[in-house]
């Protein structure tokens, strides 16, 4: 079973970023980290992650798990470095090739079965997937709550774990050159969440006023970005009020008025605008506007309008690209 | 002609969103635009007080009907380009918080980085309350003065953008305040980082600052290599620049 400090030629796969799209797909590989590390033996994977769950124990037992790593460390000891330090090289490495199966099987017992579902997954590789669907629509997408707080909390305690090993004097020189990788990929998985987040704030302000106004939408945000919503529209009426509205005649001074052309003032989503999708799991048919119909097969790519493919890419079935 | 200047100004919104600048507030204009609509507005209203319902729907008045059609239209395209108008640079000045990493004191201190830093409450608010987090925020813990440039934002700004800019700014501090134990949600996210380290040159003195190996002195002219996201504010701030 491989550790975290024990393999030297994953220093090769040390990623010089290469920019665009193909830098999207690289970063899920390197960045990958917790929940594909190899467990012991028979524990299954959420007893490590249980096992992770209080900082505290973790930074304790880490620390004597790394002291004695070369020497006499016990299983258990060993278990819990690895539980900690999910982004080792070697666990990135050894990722989506020999442990595809078992996470498949993971996969199946934590997400709700109509998901598509995905041969190797791990918390950045969702966190991944949802941050893509988010950008690539103009709807916004169901919130990721869970997940996003496991992954804050992964990152949360690798970034205490990094700190005590590096200010640790027994750490090597090519243990800390290792650190380096790793808080590498910690810094790039938080710029995912990042990006996410900046990505959702930004719709959520853009169609704040149609968020207040439909339950619908408002179910699909987070406590934090629904109050975000509601600040954000009373702080942009307020504006508008007092910048131009007060000095117009009272019957032009609504906020939700509907142009001669059927234009709002309230914003909403258009979900006519096509949308670049690759299908994973078969769709079955969708029914074009001009009455012809499209078959979408697994593995095929489609421009599409969003509204079609709505359904389907909610439950994951498509990706949006 | 009505219209003229609503016309005007959505030119000028046009012209800005092109050009991403954000030009001064044209507030004489849009005082003239406000007048032109109350104008209308009365005209309307004495119209429509002049006529009863029966006279305005016989056909000899139709002249009349038309003349209060116009006039309802023009205020009603009047409002919608105001609208537009103050939206766009609602849109503009959001896009220059972000741009900034959130930070106001520094945005309206100077133009487009060509002053200094301000240790203003939002740049406490952001540096200030890291410490779960191994890489160590840097907070500039020295301030130099600064000269106002006759074209800052705050000029450009109404008073009205300026009040909305800052309220904003409390909004978004209340929004990513949860995640600041990990993250700070305002840096930038033009690109996936790709090293941890960047050898920066000072081009402006900025005082002491924390970073992981300690406080360090970046004095103009020098270069260190230094962590990213010890100076990520700075640079953005234009202290200092990658080489």
């Amino acid at each position: 079973m491989p550790s975290f400090f024990d393999s030297d030629d994953e220093d090769a796969s040390i990623p010089t970023r290469p920019s665009g799209r193909r830098d999207r797909d690289s970063l899920p590989n390197h960045a990958s980290s917790s929940r594909t590390s190899s467990p012991p033996s028979s524990s299954s994977f959420l007893d490590r992650l249980r096992s992770t769950a209080t900082p505290n124990r973790t930074n304790r037992s880490s620390s004597t798990a790394f002291t004695t790593l070369d020497g006499s460390s016990t299983g258990i000891k060993r278990y819990d470095l690895e539980d900690v330090d999910e982004e080792g090289p070697s666990n990135v490495n050894i990722n989506g090739l020999d442990l595809g199966g078992r996470d498949g099987e993971l996969g199946e017992g934590l997400e709700d079965f109509e998901a598509y579902q995905f041969e190797d997954d791990n918390d950045v590789k969702q966190l991944i997937r949802a941050w893509m669907r988010e950008r690539g629509t103009r709807d916004i997408m169901l919130w990721e709550g869970e997940l996003l707080d496991t992954v804050l909390h992964k990152v949360e305690q690798q970034g205490s774990m990094l700190e005590l090993l590096r200010s640790d004097p027994k750490t090597s020189e090519e243990e800390h050159f290792k650190l380096q990788l790793v808080s590498t990929e910690v810094e790039r998985v938080k710029y995912l969440i990042r990006s996410y987040l900046r990505c959702r704030i930004d719709k959520v302000e853009r169609y704040s006023h149609h968020i207040t106004l439909e339950p619908e939408v408002q179910s699909r945000l987070s406590e934090l970005e629904l109050h975000h919503a509601r600040q954000y529209t009373n702080l942009l009426h307020q504006h508008f009020s007092s910048s131009v509205l007060n000095s117009l005649p009272e019957w032009l001074r609504r906020m939700d008025d509907v142009g001669n052309d059927g234009t709002s003032m309230v914003r909403q989503p258009n979900k006519e605008i096509p949308v670049l999708i690759h299908v994973l799991k078969d769709c079955g048919e969708v029914v074009l506007s001009d009455g012809e119909r499209a078959s979408l097969e697994p593995e095929s790519m489609h421009l599409i309008k969003y509204e079609l493919v709505e359904r389907y890419v909610r439950l994951g079935w498509v990706e949006v690209l | 002609m009505y219209g003229d200047d609503a016309l005007q100004l959505v030119l000028e919104s046009r012209r800005s969103a092109l050009t991403s600048t954000l030009p001064k507030y044209s507030d004489p204009l849009i005082r003239q635009i406000c007048l032109e609509t109350r104008q209308l507005d009365s005209h309307i209203q004495s119209t429509t007080s002049s006529y009863t319902r029966e006279e305005l729907n016989s056909p000899e008045n139709l002249g009349v009907v038309a003349g209060l059609t116009v006039h309802h239209l023009a205020a009603r395209r009047n409002k919608r380009c105001l609208m537009a108008y103050l939206a766009g640079r609602v849109d503009g000045v959001k896009g220059m918080y972000w741009e900034a990493g959130g930070g106001v004191a520094h945005l309206l201190a100077s133009d487009r980085g060509a002053s200094s830093l301000d240790e203003g409450s939002s740049n406490n608010n952001n540096n200030g309350n890291n410490n779960s987090n191994s890489n160590g925020q840097a907070g500039p813990t020295t301030t130099t003065p600064h000269g106002d440039n006759t074209l800052d934002l705050r000029s450009r700004l109404s008073p009205h953008e300026l009040d909305f800019l800052l309220s904003y700014n409390d909004l978004i501090l209340s929004y990513k305040t949860p995640f600041l134990s990990t993250l700070d949600l305002s840096s930038s996210i033009s690109s996936p980082p790709g090293e941890l380290y960047v050898d920066v040159q000072v081009v402006k003195d900025c005082g002491v600052v924390w970073t992981e190996m300690g406080q360090v002195e970046f004095r103009k002219g020098s270069r260190y290599m230094v962590r990213r996201g010890d100076v990520e504010r700075l640079i953005v701030q234009g202290f200092l620049v990658e080489v």
